[in-house]
């Protein structure tokens, strides 16, 4: 078992100096403290499940080191916000600050997964900030609600697989929208009716938008004035390409990030980020923060991989070389 | 020859000829979900291959029919099939198991060579595969195989990892161990219940994303980036070669692979080392002209490269609106199967049909495929 004596834990460089309990100068046992670090590395070693017996068995003389999500801003990939292991969050202030919420009656509690998604997406915020900021129960709350948002439109997609059809749009159906194969874009800037949830017709980013829709994670009034200004972008510009762009840039509320599936220590994306294939015009699908058979899982709207027009669970590793890019770029969406 | 590689040609099949045909339909080049007509080019689809365990062809284009030719490319019979085909296996009879609808009811048919229904059973399936004579289903819950004669499946078999691939009687897979986050090779051998398994270093971890076959020693076949390599379960990385894409004129086989800044292109005893990057072969013209095309993205249709037989530039720009008439177009790995030898064989879209391009890698033939009468 991994467990080191104090002086020795304070010797390492990720182990923050303030965190280290200090011997009892009474005379008494000295206990042995488990650093994160060192939970992370058991994990890593002996598995979830041993390391979640020890935390609830600590004996008296162990003594488990709390830590705070800022202590993992670091420049180690692996403690980026997706690689970071349940057991390492789990021991963090913020995620026992989460399930302290409860119970929070009347309100909705807060289940386990949300307190960890809200505490990875937390911990990003953290490392992608250009300087450190103050985690109070604003902040909590805020990420919270981000977590909540990004899982009911997650789960929402996941909920259309094998539903909708796929159609691609084009700048003649922007500029014209009546006359669009895309229900979605019809809705949007002709006054056409809600696409059908079963049958619509909707391109990649337009499936990803109406489920976040539906979930109540955005409104149509701010879609369609996404779609409006990404609209009036193009016409003003007279570059095609300056409607998915301009959609790009309003889409993303976190830095860019690249996943690489052939770098073991490559960023993941998280549940309910976007994954983009070269650009957002190419191809863009939802993150479900699942792994599958070591591939990163998503929720698709396109034909690839398989021809299928329908919404499909696939993997970037599959969508990748359809799209013929080598890396996917992900960040969060604004709701 | 290509970089570890010979190339041939088994057979061009052509378009849209009902006996000896296969028909594929148009379609936009790149696919994207943001189509902007003057950066869209006009396509073939892609055709499907299957091989047999005795060397035959099975074509699946966008008719309603399976098309088989034996082991030199001659077409032998041709079986009506229906519905969204998500994936075929075929024997050398002409018999075709599929898996049709995966939408909503997946089903997995037998059908016989003139296409009457043998049997029919419904499940989660993604993937059918056979190996020697038996076969297999993979889906949720796992991987089961199945009797040939009644569809009856048996028990899930202990096999780990991804979709597993057929060879020498065995599945082949890539596994992925989440605690040490490290990729490697699965063998299962369904005739013996044993497993033979490796976990791969830093070094597997790259190669083994995207696997797309094995060959009769059930060494797994993978793509990185144009370049290929067999991975057995003893670890070892057999780089064989790289392609990245593939011309046919008149009969005669070139290929293209990126090395460094410079394209290689090689066919026909000639080899060209053209200064530059990213693009790939896609036709050589009766005057040897050899046209490069790559760039192709959401924003571009691309740069379509002309290069004299000697090599110099002739001409560059984006390329023509019908790019299926000049243009060759190589599917995705994913599309591409190996044999029992270990023969990789690639369906090429060419403007006068499909042509059946096999590489063969250096190395030793591994003798009769299991299942096999001779």
């Amino acid at each position: 078992m991994d467990v080191e004596a104090p002086e020795r834990a304070r010797s390492r460089p990720d182990a923050s100096p303030r965190e280290v309990r200090r011997p009892a100068d009474d005379g008494g046992p000295v206990p042995l403290v488990l650093s994160p670090a060192m939970m992370v590395r058991l994990q890593r070693s002996a598995g979830n499940a041993v390391v979640g017996t020890l935390v609830t068995r600590l004996p008296a003389a162990v003594a488990l080191q709390r830590a705070k999500l800022e202590d993992y801003v670091d420049n180690d990939p692996m403690h980026d916000a997706s690689r970071m292991t349940d057991a390492a969050i789990e021991a963090t202030d913020e995620y026992k600050a989460y399930l302290a919420m409860n119970p929070p009656v009347p309100l909705r509690p807060v289940l386990a997964e949300e307190a960890m998604q809200a505490c990875r997406l937390l911990l990003r915020n953290l490392r992608q900030a250009p300087g450190p900021f103050t985690v109070g129960t604003a902040e909590l709350e805020h990420f919270l609600d981000l977590a909540r948002g990004r899982g009911a439109a997650t789960t929402t997609a996941e909920a259309t697989v094998g539903k909708q059809n796929w159609v691609a749009v084009t700048p003649g159906d922007v500029s014209t929208p009546g006359a669009a194969d895309s229900d979605f874009l019809r809705w949007m800037l002709a006054g056409g009716n809600q696409p059908n949830v079963a049958t619509g017709k909707l391109n990649c980013w337009e499936m990803v938008l109406f489920s976040a829709y539906r979930a109540g994670s955005v409104s149509e009034k701010t879609m369609r004035d996404l779609y409006t200004t990404a609209r009036d972008a193009m016409t003003s510009s007279g570059d095609v390409m300056a409607f998915p762009r301009t959609l790009e840039r309003s889409l993303a509320s976190s830095a860019v990030q690249t996943y690489d599936p052939r770098k073991p220590d490559s960023a993941r994306p998280l549940r309910g980020d976007l994954v983009i294939f070269d650009e957002l015009a190419g191809h863009v699908a939802l993150a479900t923060g699942r792994m599958t058979g070591g591939r990163v899982e998503v929720i698709s709207h396109w034909p690839p991989p398989d021809g299928s027009h329908k919404v499909k669970t696939t993997t970037i590793e599959d969508l990748l070389p359809e799209a013929g890019v080598r890396v996917a770029k992900f960040w969060g969406p604004p709701w | 020859m290509t970089e570890g590689f010979t190339a041939e040609l088994v057979a061009v099949v052509p378009w849209d000829d009902e006996h000896t045909g296969v028909t594929s339909s148009f379609t936009d080049h790149p696919a994207h979900s943001w189509r902007v007509p003057e950066h869209t080019r006009r396509a073939r689809s892609p055709v499907r291959l299957r091989l047999d365990r005795d060397g035959g062809f099975h074509l699946l284009g966008d008719d309603p029919s399976v098309l088989h030719l034996d082991g030199t490319g001659t077409p032998v019979g041709r079986t009506p099939v229906a519905g969204r085909i998500l994936d075929y296996v075929c024997d050398p009879a002409g018999g075709v198991v599929l898996i049709e609808g995966a939408d909503d009811e997946p089903r997995l048919r037998a059908l016989a060579g003139d296409g009457s229904e043998r049997w029919s059973v419904g499940g989660r399936f993604t993937k059918v595969l056979a190996t020697g004579d038996r076969l297999y289903v993979h889906g949720d819950p796992g991987t089961l195989e199945v009797d040939p004669t009644t569809g009856a499946a048996g028990p899930i078999l202990p096999v780990r990892g991804g979709e597993p691939f057929g060879g020498g009687g065995k599945l082949v897979s890539v596994t992925f161990d989440d605690a040490s986050q490290r990729r490697g090779v699965a063998v299962f051998d369904p005739a013996t219940g044993e497993s033979t398994e490796f976990t791969g270093g830093a070094d597997h971890y790259p190669w083994l994303v995207d696997p797309f076959g094995a060959d009769g020693r059930a060494r797994l076949f993978v793509w990185w980036d144009g370049r290929i390599a067999r991975v057995p379960v003893t670890g070892e990385i057999d780089a064989l070669g790289a392609v990245d894409g593939i011309a046919v004129r008149d009969r005669t086989v070139f290929t293209s692979h990126g090395a460094g800044e410079h394209v290689v292109v090689q066919g026909n005893g000639m080899q060209a080392r053209l200064p530059v990057a990213g693009l790939r072969l896609v036709g050589v013209d009766a005057d040897s002209r050899v046209y490069l095309l790559g760039g192709e993205g959401p924003g571009s249709a691309g740069e379509l490269r002309v290069y004299a037989a000697d090599g110099h530039l002739e001409s560059s720009g984006p390329p023509p609106e019908d790019l299926a008439a000049i243009g060759s177009r190589m599917p995705v790995h994913t599309a591409w199967q190996v044999d029992h030898e270990g023969r990789v064989t690639i369906p090429v879209g060419t403007p006068g049909g499909v042509a059946l391009v096999r590489l063969r890698s250096a190395g030793t033939p591994i003798g009769s495929p299991p299942g096999r009468t001779t």
